[in-house]
């Protein structure tokens, strides 16, 4: 006698049997992932941080009002009246560090694993260009309370753009909707937050998720990548394969449980914090961007300014295309030494830029 | 027996007894007794013969008898025993004085006893015939004796007329009588010898002090005024010429024994009618009236202090230093004794706070110039030499070579030679300025001694643009001092404003060759004399068109001769700074650089550069510790440690170019200049107008070390505070206790509002618009702090209520938010569990799924 079918599963058998998703489906989960792919959780994490922004931001918004009289005001309305609004903001606010912050460690994670080399160039430029738009939500978002440290980090921030060598004026002027911050830069820097970034980066995304999938992770273990057009788990054994579904899932979902716990007790400790509201007539005595951008404005300090611009966006650009410049194949990080040094470097001297920043 | 003779014998014996009888019968029937005494009264006919006033006249059958027959027939009613007595009232009170009895008694009078009808036209002389004075046997209503001496109080009814002031009043029965009336009945107690006053329990007190000079009893004894007994309620309404009527002196009574009990006056009075200037808050140590004496005023003060007769009669030298110079255009004494300046005998330090007006008080002139002889009258100048009027340096007695205006001090230069003064001789120790000139003629002033005005100087004969310097070009390869002044003029504002070596120093800089550029003739000045230099910075910066472009001062130059810095150059002072010594030498910067020497910041420096030298000092007897103390204090903290720009450097308060001392009395001014609201209020206080002597803002705060205040000052006895000057028992006292809890209770409060804010904070809560309220108490409590200087206790709680009502809103929203937190962490404690239960469950399923992996038997679901 057959089984009662669940109302779930006969609902899915209706939407089958018409638009054929069982193929679609099959090819989304049943991939099989090398064992020994591990990605430590970071891309998941920073796109699970990305789904929690969405939804606490969308929360947000039905709340928020983007002009300089009631922006300032409806924040503190939101951490005040609102049912949560206080844990809703905090959690907006960890989850946006965050995200910036997995986003870095995915990407270096990347990077030391050789995982950026032929044939995922591209999976590697794109995820360069998420830690951009990444970095671009943290720069819109952090404007939005309209307090004294979000309106002053704006304008140091917006400064460091302002001298990009031949475009900077023009740019700082784009950046800011005028030559200073006021109501228009709050406007844009909202409309942009909300609409331009995120639509810019679910498509990046998309692209992104899609070439990973075709691609299947890369082995580490793998000295040398196998001939382009396969995917990773081309020529493995079987028991050195995970199914996606569910096992590689679960484990995702369970770090990505592990970090909403993190983000509660993180928004309940240490709740976002609001300055008093902005006021451009009053310099606040201690200016400094968001820990993120110190590095830049450290160095803006410490050499000259043009250098000062043109160092990290070469380095940008450099990151950008890494994958066409570094062409050796070769991946443990001992037989790379030059990339691994320069990696280190580089790492070492915008954590002691942040650091000497975070001091000033 | 024989009958006839029985008969006769009977017979007779009727007639005898009828004999005997008959007078007895007469004297009881027919002659009235003498109803009177007798004394006295031996003219019966002066009465009886007329019968005036119901006096029984004689019978008609009694015509022709004489006074002496009366008698023999009418006895004496007193006389006769058997008689019933006739009652006379008697006289009940003394007669003397008191002869015209009908005066009262005719119509009753006054309450006197009017005579019965029959007594109508007796008169005076009869009524003693029968009434007779009771003074014997004084009848238990005797009339009150008077308790007072009477001298100089014969208006009796003045006061017992109308009862005025409790005294007894004459009873009703009295009315009509007049004071000469009184003493007929009420006699002196003192003269009676009934009551001795001064033994009498109720006996008046003694007046306890002289009488000169204080007729005027109830200035102080009506109101009771400084702790003086004041009158009882029963005098209300009595006047001073009344009151010695009881209260006699006791001085006489208690002599000098008991005098010393007020503190004799050990100083002269001359000048000194001001008592309570000094004694008033016992300024400057003198002994503060005791605080029984206050509301007393300065006219009261000697009818109990006398002058003591060490120094009313003191005929040896003064025990205090007379003043041995003319006190003429010296009234301020201590504008050189305060700060012993000028060589002056500097004051001791108990005498420091004493106000000019009270020196004379002891300090005496030595002797009037005028009394001084001349030299010259008893000395003879030796052979040879020229008469000191003539104007030569002859005899040894040298001229005075420079002016006389303003340099009338001889002594605070040449004293101790200040300035390359010449020094005064060694035998002329103790002369004083006023006989310098006894000898000391003045001679051709020295040009160089003279005091400075400015002069034009070259600046506009070699105009800069022309680029030529040849004193810059020549200088500057000498090398060394030469070569360091050049670069230094280089570096300076002057040679950015083209004022170039020779706008000072003459000469001509378009001529190369050195004997020509530095000649006489191209104006070469060479180096300055130091007491010209004023005068040449002057001749640009005090001339307004020209400073005008650089928006510059002009008086520097009228404030500098003005200073004491500028006084003593004109006395011959070269230690004294010029504008040079000040500015930076050749390398002039402008004020607002921050490497200029006057640059605020660096004024400190600057001044302690003299002015904490020992060395410098050691002339002028001035303290050298300014700096430490300011360096230590909130000015100095605020300025040289945090750069604070607000705080005063010493040309705040000194002045910069018009630098000299503030007066004692200018200090609420120069302080107020920046506390400008505590001024306000500090200017509204009892303090601002209790004279000079009265605290200002140093005698709390201090002069260079002035300490962050706080609210301890207004307790305790040390110096700087309070009680320094107010015993705690005082008014004043519970003044100050009442602002310290008033103000100690709003910090208080505000302080924990604060904490409680910062709880909040540290539990990461948001407290912005707390802190908005926290400053607005905070400006609250700042403005009551202020508003303490009126001594007001009511305006400062009118602000501190203000700061108690915000501080507990703040503190009672923070401890909300604490509370809130609270809630967030036990919230946040159960959502992580079930997030924990969550994994678990998930890792079990893992674990499932791998064990079904090892086996191979697991299968990708079947989605169809």
């Amino acid at each position: 006698m057959q089984t009662q079918k669940s109302i779930v599963w006969r609902a899915w058998g209706w939407l089958d049997g018409r638009y054929r998703l069982t193929p679609l489906i099959s090819a989304l989960l049943h991939v099989e992932i090398p064992r020994s792919a591990r990605t430590y959780y970071l891309g998941g994490i920073t796109l699970f941080l990305f789904m929690v922004q969405a939804i606490t931001g969308v929360l947000l918004s039905l709340y928020y009002q983007p002009a300089p009289s009631a922006a300032y005001d409806s924040v503190l309305f939101i951490m005040h009246q609102v049912n949560f609004g206080w844990l809703i903001r905090s959690i907006h606010a960890w989850g946006a560090n965050l995200m910036i912050l997995f986003c870095i460690l995915h990407l270096l994670r990347i990077f030391f694993q050789g995982a950026h080399k032929a044939p995922r160039e591209i999976t590697w430029a794109v995820g360069v260009l998420l830690l951009g738009v990444t970095l671009g939500f943290g720069f819109t978002g952090y404007l939005l309370p309209w307090d004294q440290r979000a309106f002053w980090a704006t304008t140091v921030g917006s400064e460091i753009a302002g001298v990009v060598p031949l475009v900077g004026q023009k740019l700082l002027i784009f950046l800011r909707s005028g030559p200073e911050v006021t109501a228009r830069t709050l406007s844009r820097f909202f409309g942009v937050h909300v609409l331009v970034l995120p639509a810019t980066l679910l498509t990046i995304l998309a692209v992104h998720l899609t070439l990973v999938h075709q691609q299947g992770l890369a082995d580490p273990t793998r000295p040398v990548e196998p001939a382009e057009g396969t995917t990773s788990a081309a020529g493995q054994e079987k028991k050195d394969l995970l199914p996606f579904f569910p096992t590689y899932l679960l484990d995702e979902v369970i770090a990505w449980y592990a970090m909403l716990a993190i983000l509660i007790v993180l928004a309940s400790l240490f709740p976002a914090g609001l300055d008093e509201p902005a006021d451009p007539l009053r310099t606040p005595e201690h200016t400094k961007p968001e820990w993120y951008f110190l590095f830049l404005y450290e160095g803006l300090k410490l050499v000259p300014r043009i250098v000062g611009v043109t160092v990290p966006l070469v380095g940008g650009l450099f990151l950008l295309l890494l994958p066409f410049i570094d062409r050796s194949p070769q991946r443990i990080p001992r037989k790379r030494p030059v990339a691994i040094t320069i990696g280190v470097a580089t790492l070492a001297i915008i954590i002691a830029l942040t650091i000497r920043g975070w001091l000033s | 027996m024989n009958r006839p003779i029985v008969r006769h014998l009977g017979f007779a014996l009727v007639v005898l007894v009828v004999a005997l009888l008959i007078p007895t019968f007469i004297i009881a029937q027919g002659v009235p007794l003498i109803p009177h005494p007798l004394e006295g009264r031996d003219d019966c006919l002066g009465c009886h013969g007329t019968g005036i006033a119901e006096f029984p006249k004689v019978p008609a059958d009694h015509a022709g008898r004489t006074n002496d027959l009366c008698q023999g027939c009418h006895q004496s009613a007193a006389e006769a025993t058997s008689a019933p007595a006739l009652v006379i009232p008697a006289i009940p009170h003394p007669l003397e004085g008191r002869d015209d009895c009908l005066v009262c008694h005719e119509f009753g009078v006054v309450g006197a006893t009017q005579i019965p009808g029959d007594h109508a036209g007796r008169t005076n002389d009869m009524c003693q015939g029968c009434h007779q004075p009771a003074t014997e046997a004084a009848p238990p209503a005797a009339p009150p004796n008077i308790p007072h001496p009477l001298e100089g109080r014969d208006d009796c009814l003045g006061c017992h007329g109308t009862g005025l002031a409790g005294f007894p009043q004459v009873p009703a029965d009295h009315a009509g009588r007049t004071n000469d009336l009184c003493q007929g009945c009420h006699q002196s107690a003192a003269e009676t010898g009934a009551v001795p006053p001064a033994a009498s329990p109720a006996a008046p007190p003694g007046i306890p002090h002289p009488l000169e000079g204080r007729d005027d009893c109830l200035a102080c004894h009506g109101a009771g005024i400084a702790g003086v007994p004041q009158t009882p309620d029963d005098h209300a309404g009595r006047t001073n010429d009344l009151c010695q009527g009881c209260h006699q002196p006791i001085t006489e009574a208690a002599p000098a024994a008991e005098a010393p009990a007020f503190p004799l006056i050990p100083h002269l009075l001359e000048g000194r009618d001001n008592c309570l200037d000094c004694h008033g808050t016992g300024l400057a140590g003198f002994p503060q009236v005791p605080a029984n004496h206050a509301g007393r005023t300065d006219d009261v003060c000697q009818s109990c202090h006398q002058l003591s007769p060490e120094v009313a009669h003191a005929t040896g030298p003064s025990p205090f230093p007379p003043i041995p110079h003319p006190l003429e255009a010296r009234d301020e004494c201590l504008a050189c004794h305060e700060t012993g300046a000028a060589g002056a005998p500097q004051i001791p330090s108990d005498h420091v706070g004493r106000p000019n007006n009270i020196c004379q008080g002891c300090h005496q002139p030595e002797a009037p110039a005028s009394v001084r002889k001349n030299c010259l009258d008893c000395h003879i100048l030796p052979e040879g030499s020229m008469a000191p009027e003539e104007g030569a340096a002859a005899g040894g007695v040298p001229t005075i070579p420079h002016a006389l205006e303003r340099h009338d001090d001889c002594l605070a230069c040449h004293q101790d030679g200040v300035g390359g003064a010449p020094r005064i001789p060694g035998d002329h120790a103790d002369r004083t300025n006023d006989v310098c000139q006894t000898c000391h003629q003045p001679g051709p002033v020295s040009e160089s001694q003279a005091p400075a005005e400015p002069v034009p100087t070259p600046i506009a004969l070699y105009p800069w643009p022309e680029k030529v310097n040849t004193c810059f070009d020549c200088h500057s390869t000498l090398g060394g001092k030469q070569a360091d002044i050049a670069d230094q003029w280089q570096r300076s504002i002057h040679a950015e404003r083209n004022v170039a070596c020779a706008d000072c120093h003459g000469g001509d800089p378009t001529l190369s060759a050195m004997e020509a550029s530095m000649s006489p003739d191209a104006n070469f000045v060479g180096v300055p004399a130091k007491s010209d230099i004023p005068a040449l910075c002057a001749s640009c910066h005090a001339d307004v068109p020209r400073m005008r472009q650089y928006d510059l001062p002009t008086d520097q130059w009228a404030k500098y001769k003005e200073s004491t810095h500028g006084f003593q150059l004109s006395q011959g002072d070269r230690n004294v700074p010029t504008c040079f010594d000040c500015h930076g030498g050749h390398q002039v910067l402008k004020a607002n650089d921050p490497a200029s020497t006057v640059y605020p910041s660096n004024v400190p420096d600057l001044c302690a550069s003299c002015h904490a030298d020992e060395t410098i000092m050691a002339g002028y007897n001035i303290p050298t510790d300014q700096f430490d103390l300011y360096r230590q204090s909130v000015h100095g903290l605020a300025l040289l440690d945090n750069q604070d720009f607000r705080a005063p450097n010493c040309a705040t308060c000194h002045g910069t170019h018009g630098a000299a001392p503030p007066g004692f009395a200018e200090v609420a001014n120069i302080c107020g200049s920046c506390h400008t609201a505590t001024q306000d209020y500090y200017l509204k206080s009892p303090h601002a107008n209790a004279g000079y002597g009265a605290p200002k803002c140093v005698t709390c705060h201090g002069r260079y070390d002035v300490s962050k205040p706080s609210e301890a000052i207004f307790v305790g006895a040390g110096p700087r505070h309070c009680g320094a000057c107010h015993p705690p028992d005082s008014a004043a006292g519970r003044v100050a206790q009442s602002l310290y809890d008033t103000l100690t209770v709003a910090a208080q409060a505000y302080e924990e509002a604060e904490a409680a804010v910062q709880t909040a904070q540290r539990v990461g809560m948001l407290v912005t618009p707390l802190e908005g309220r926290l400053r607005e108490a905070n400006t609250s409590l700042i403005i009551a702090r202020a508003a303490q200087h009126t001594l007001d206790p009511d305006s400062v709680r009118a602000l501190t209520d203000d700061v108690q009502t915000i501080a507990d809103e703040v503190k009672a929203s923070a401890d909300a938010a604490v509370a809130e937190s609270l809630f967030r962490r036990r919230a946040m404690i159960i959502a992580v569990a079930v997030i924990g239960l969550v994994i678990t469950a998930l890792f079990l399923l893992k674990r499932e799924l791998e064990r079904q992996l090892d086996t191979e038997s697991y299968k990708p679901p079947d989605l169809a």
